[in-house]
């Protein structure tokens, strides 16, 4: 697959302050990636410096090839052919729906303009609205109608800046997912920013995860969930505890629950402490098993219920159990680990271990 | 109403309050109750269709003049880095403290066949007197009108609007046409309309440069035939005009919204190569002509004068100028701001109709005006010692008439629509969605408008004030027939030298008039100077 | 709240401003002040004004303005008016504030020893302070010695594009308008009306001093213009003016007839003068030796009274026939003046 979106050694300033430091990534035709992080971890600023609004203080930005930003050259965003979707949504207010639609195709010709006006609007389940005014239209409908616009001229790509961010939570999921799919739909590269995760997993190809302008890690969603690069990648992404363990073996840890097997980043010993990432789905409620975690909290969430434990030695865990296991609190329930993944960081509190 | 009934005393003083201001209006509407005057026949026949003419052509050139100028000069500004940036920015609203009759004076005398720019050019200088030039000289003094509204509501634009519209594709010049300016409508709307009406109602220069317009020719039916209805009535026609212009306008932008997130206005980025100088001699271009130039003139003329310039007499010119127009700004905004919040929180047919009434006191000559004035206060002061004198009291004789309060009335009906529109166009920025939010807080009307409206309005409040205030110093026609006994003002004495082909006597009071106005301007271009505040309001 | 009680207040204080009135004031004090309402401007005023007051301990208080908006004013002011006295630059107006009964009688001998019959209101409504004539100026090297030498002339064709004159909104330019229909018709004032617009080398612009400008920068050889603007530019700080006016010759019309045109400055006292007997003082005082001739120094205008001594500039002109048509014709024909302009299309 061809190459859509090169960054290389990217680093942002605003104002002289750093906002993002040595950054590469590369981005697939056709895929969307997505960047996830704390607010103020810079994201922002890196899809604006990609559609052209922030020039690098170093490094490139290259789109199919083209380099279109070192320190010392930038092309003009109008000229990037790079779309963009803003967190304030931003619909022209003093045009309607069609009129927000047909601006960046307005040297196109009028029928393939009402084609193509027609077409999108039917895409993102909006046919009839063309005439309405923005303010007319609800927060959801203005976000979709905000996505047709950038959508229009078919740029190269597409950038979103926490397009969901304005909308009532159980929207969001359905929306991201529905966004995904009018993205896929017109064979659109795209590159989200959000801080929600559950957008994140919903629609991207690729991943990544930035803290104080690093990206910690950028692959797919199910490794980087699975195979965190790093200590705040496992602590970002996922719900899951650090248990604390101690290298047992060339590839194995002990741990309070059981010894695991899997590969271990490079430089460990046996005798090392480590601290073994556990995630609720790795802790299976087994009521066989003879370890056993006393139940500090419990939460149902319909299919499933979330509950925590804790153990003899008080580390406390996350497990996820079948809803119709109810458990009162204080009840001790036998669980044991099933691990397809060992993540496992040193415990001095290096963040740079990976997975092997 | 469901949510509130307005008590009915409010509504009444509302409408008192805007009846009082639309008086001018009355009266000229009023004029139509007696019938079409018996001279029209002999108006229609010779000179109407000549004022008519004029006027529209003179309005044409200065609003479209205006228009270019003043939202061209405040778009480079907002958006664009070059050499001068900063100085430009206020600069560009010097002209403002220049009365147009002035720059007119000054203008004959720099491109005079004797002046001192013929002396220098290789060609024979144009001759401005006459329509065109009137119109150039309007546009000198008046683009300030539609730059600072213009640069006002470009500051407080969204900036992701434009974002957005880079990433599909517009260059700087689609940017500007299709999203800033639509965007910046209302305001610059508003801009134009004061102008519009300046321009109508101008007397001096087009008296001074020959063009016959409606102004001149009300003046002239009026004083000359000694026809006050004819007069009255042809005011009305112009006051009809400005009404449908402002309609039509409104009507075309019904259903638009204009009002946009405020978020901060994306970085001013840097003019490259030839853009940047020529922006910097193009912004220049209007200040030096509408100010820099006239100026020099005036400080070479009043060269001899400088000595009085400290002499008692001359300071009381210029304390009474200022107490005229400092009372004249307070007052304005006071009903100004009376009056369009009413209408914002509790709109009604009866508070829109007032809200558009009593903006025509601007369109209207000024001598007009005053003469409206004096007949209304006159008929005040016989009522007054009427009915004491049937009480048994001593009769006070003239309270109103002849006094500051007849001044600062009359100058107030006359600029009230600075306020009204800069406050209507503010509130139109104001989302909707924020009084909703406000008055289910629980927020009653009044404290909505205390705690939200009015620390929000802050920079549309204090335009309007200092715009009344400059306007103010310059007034002439309604100062000079209503002052008391002994009051001289800047605006006065400087035309009354002028009109007597005394231009280097009138220079000192008029440079005093420049400088005087130069102050609030400056205030203006510091306050206005902030973003932050600027996107904040 | 606070802004309705600030503007409530700073109104009412305005409104109680003390204003120099008669009610205003005690008995007293009224008798030793003097209200005047002045279309004179005030430099051209204020001076004698206040030899007036060095004279006779009177207080003058005074406002200026346009004469027809402080007619209006005194209409409206009605019986309360404080004005004593109307000064006007003019006849026309003078008429007209007569015509509105704003007006009351001021005889004596004093004022009908100085002031000649036709520059005064028959019965003594008003009186002429000073006198000024609407002559003609010309390039001398373009125009010869013995043409035009009549108003009548201005609407020959050989003078075709070489006129200049201001609009016909000037007040004077209907006097002279308005004597001509006296002398000779409605009908033949407007075929002249109509040759002079013909042979107008500009559209009407400007004031008179830019007239005489014209001519001596070569755009037009002939001007019409009032005799104390071309007396003002001789004797003008300014070396541009006083080399146009040495470059144009003045020329007195109508010398073999009935005369040059003349207008009046002048003043009345008013009909509810709260002070009359000090406003006829001060028209008397007006009229005196003294202040005629302080006219004549400062703005160059001819006194009304005979036997005072007028400027240099006045002197080197010579002496001139004036038209002796009573002025009160002017005001009685300027609204024909006007209409007849606009029909002859004299912007």
């Amino acid at each position: 697959m061809r190459t859509m979106l090169e960054l290389d050694q990217l680093e942002l300033r605003l104002d002289e302050q750093p906002i993002v430091t040595d950054l590469a990534l590369t981005l697939a035709e056709g895929d969307i990636g997505c960047l996830v992080g704390p607010s103020g971890c810079g994201k922002t600023t890196l899809l604006r410096a990609i559609a052209g609004f922030v020039a690098p203080h170093a490094g490139t930005i290259q789109l199919q090839g083209e380099t279109v930003a070192t320190p010392a050259h930038q092309l003009a965003p109008e000229a990037r052919r790079v779309g963009m979707v803003f967190q304030d949504i931003a619909l022209f207010p003093h045009l309607t729906v069609a009129e927000n639609i047909d601006f960046g195709i307005r040297r196109q010709g009028a029928a393939q303009r009402r084609h193509r006006i027609a077409e999108l609007l039917q895409r993102v389940g909006l046919p009839q609205m063309g005439e309405r005014m923005p303010h007319e239209l609800s927060g959801g409908q203005q976000q979709r109608v905000a996505l047709a616009r950038a959508l229009a001229p078919r740029p190269r790509l597409l950038l979103l800046d926490e397009p969901f961010s304005g909308l009532d939570a159980e929207l969001r999921e359905s929306i991201a997912r529905e966004v995904r799919d009018i993205l896929k739909a017109e064979g659109i590269t795209a590159l989200l920013v959000t801080h929600d995760q559950t957008e994140a997993f919903a629609t991207a190809d690729q991943l990544g995860v930035m803290k104080q302008g690093e990206l910690h890690q950028w692959d797919t969603p199910y490794e980087v969930y699975h195979r965190p690069a790093t200590r705040f990648v496992a602590d970002f992404i996922g719900r899951g505890v650090l248990l604390p363990g101690r290298v047992s073996g060339i590839d194995r840890v002990s741990t309070v629950l059981a010894e695991l097997r899997g590969d271990l980043p490079a430089g460990l010993n046996p005798g090392d402490p480590v601290e073994v990432l556990i995630r609720p789905d790795d802790l299976v409620h087994d009521d066989q098993s003879p370890r056993q975690g006393k139940v500090l909290d419990r939460s149902f969430r319909g299919a499933y219920t979330l509950y925590t434990l804790e153990l003899e030695d008080g580390a406390r865990l996350p497990c996820i159990a079948p809803s119709h296991h109810r458990h009162a609190y204080g009840e001790y329930i036998g669980i044991h680990l099933e691990m397809d993944h060992l993540v496992v960081f040193p415990q001095d509190g290096e963040d740079v271990a990976g997975p092997g | 109403m469901a949510v509130t009934a307005a008590p009915a005393w409010r509504s009444g003083a509302l409408v008192a309050l805007a009846l009082a201001f639309a008086l001018p209006l009355l009266v000229v509407l009023g004029s139509w109750l007696a019938g079409p005057s018996g001279n029209w026949p002999h108006l229609f026949s010779t000179v109407l269709g000549d004022y008519a003419l004029n006027s529209l052509v003179l309005c044409l050139l200065t609003g479209t003049g205006t228009l270019v100028v003043g939202t061209g000069c405040a778009w480079l500004v907002v958006v664009y880095r070059f050499p001068g940036r900063r100085i430009l920015e206020w600069a560009l609203l010097l002209p403002l403290a220049c009365p147009a009759y002035l720059i007119a004076y000054t203008w004959t005398g720099l491109l005079a066949l004797e002046g001192p720019l013929q002396q220098w050019a290789p060609f024979p200088l144009p001759d401005i007197r006459n329509r065109e030039g009137a119109a150039m000289m309007l546009i000198l003094v008046l683009y300030p009108y539609v730059y600072l509204l213009a640069r006002q509501a470009f500051l407080t634009q969204s900036g992701t609007a434009l974002d957005v519209a880079r990433t599909l594709g517009a260059g700087a010049l689609e940017r500007f046409t299709r999203v800033a300016l639509p965007l910046a409508r209302p305001a610059i709307v508003a801009g134009v309309a004061l102008v519009l009406m300046e321009t109508l109602a101008d007397y001096g220069t087009v008296k001074y440069f020959g063009v016959p317009t409606l102004s001149t020719g009300i003046y002239r039916t009026w004083f000359g035939l000694g026809d006050h209805l004819a007069a009255a009535q042809l005011a009305s026609g112009l006051l009809f005009t400005m009404f449908v212009l402002l309609w039509l306008e409104r009507r075309a932008r019904r259903h638009r919204r204009t009002d946009t997130d405020q978020k901060p206005p994306a970085e001013r980025q840097p003019l490259t190569g030839v853009a940047a100088p020529a922006a910097t001699v193009g912004l220049t271009l209007p200040v030096l002509l509408g100010f820099v130039l006239p100026a020099l003139q005036l400080i070479a003329w009043a060269a001899d004068d400088a000595g009085h310039l400290l002499s008692a007499e001359f300071l009381e010119l210029i304390s009474n100028s200022l107490l005229i127009a400092s009372l004249t700004a307070l007052t304005t905004l006071a009903v100004a701001l009376t009056l369009v919040s009413s209408h914002r929180l509790l709109p009604t047919g009866l508070r829109r109709l007032a809200m558009r009434a009593v903006a025509f006191g601007y369109a209207m000559p000024g001598t007009v005006l005053a003469v409206g004035v004096v007949w209304v206060l006159g008929w005040l002061d016989g009522g007054l010692n009427d009915t004491l004198a049937g009480l048994g009291f001593a009769e006070p004789g003239l309270v109103f008439s002849g006094t500051l309060f007849a001044v600062v009335f009359a100058c107030s009906i006359r600029f009230l629509t600075i306020p009204a529109q800069g406050l209507e166009a503010g509130f139109a920025r104001l989302s909707p969605h924020m009084d909703e939010a406000a008055r289910s807080l629980g927020g009653r009307p009044w404290s909505l408008f205390r705690r939200i409206h009015l620390p929000l309005l802050r920079i549309p409040l204090l335009t309007s004030a200092l715009l009344v205030f400059v306007d103010t110093l310059k007034e002439l026609p309604a100062t000079l027939v209503l002052r008391p006994f002994d009051t001289n003002t800047l605006a006065v004495r400087a035309f009354e030298l002028a009109s007597d082909e005394r231009l280097a006597d009138a220079a000192l009071p008029a440079l005093a008039i420049l400088l005087a106005g130069i102050l609030p301007v400056a205030l203006l271009a510091r306050s206005l100077g902030n973003r932050d505040d600027a996107h904040h309001a | 709240m606070r802004w309705t009680l600030l503007t409530l207040l700073s109104l009412t204080l305005l409104a109680g401003c003390d204003q120099p009135g008669p009610e205003t004031d005690n008995g007293e004090a009224a008798a030793k002040e003097v209200n005047v309402y002045s279309a004179r401007k005030e430099a051209l005023i204020q001076p004698l004004l206040d030899r007036f007051t060095e004279k006779t301990g009177t207080e003058v208080n005074l406002i200026t303005g346009g004469a027809d908006a402080l007619i209006e004013r005194m209409e409206s002011e009605g019986e309360h008016s404080p004005a004593d006295l109307l000064l006007t630059v003019d006849a026309g107006r003078l008429y007209r504030a007569r015509q509105a009964d704003l007006l009351q009688k001021a005889d004596s001998e004093t004022l009908r020893n100085a002031v000649p019959e036709q520059y005064r209101h028959p019965e003594g409504y008003w009186h002429g302070l000073s006198v000024r004539s609407r002559v003609l100026v010309v390039a001398p090297d373009r125009v010869p010695a013995n043409a035009p030498s009549r108003y009548a002339d201005l609407a020959d064709e050989r003078w075709q594009d070489r006129i200049c004159i201001r609009s016909s909104n000037n007040i004077y330019n209907q006097s002279l308008v308005a004597s001509l229909i006296a002398h000779k018709g409605e009908e033949a004032t407007e075929q002249w009306a109509r040759g002079l617009v013909e042979n107008m080398a500009r559209s009407p612009q400007g004031g008179d001093r830019d007239q005489i400008l014209a001519v001596a920068n070569d755009l037009c050889d002939i001007a019409v213009v009032n005799t104390y603007y071309l007396a003002m530019m001789h004797n003008s700080d300014d070396q541009t003016q006083r080399e146009a006016a040495e470059q144009v010759a003045l020329r007195w019309p109508n010398q073999n007839d009935r005369g040059a045109h003349v207008n009046i400055s002048g003043a009345g006292v008013a009909r509810h003068a709260p002070h009359p007997e000090q406003a006829r003082a001060l028209l008397e005082f007006l009229v005196n030796d003294e202040s005629q001739q302080w006219y004549a120094e400062v703005n160059n205008e001819y006194p009304v009274k005979e036997d005072v001594a007028i400027s240099e500039t006045l002197r080197e002109w010579g002496d001139y026939k004036a038209d002796d048509l009573p002025l009160v014709r002017l005001g009685e024909n300027n609204d024909k003046a006007v209409r007849l302009m606009d029909r002859a299309g004299w912007q």
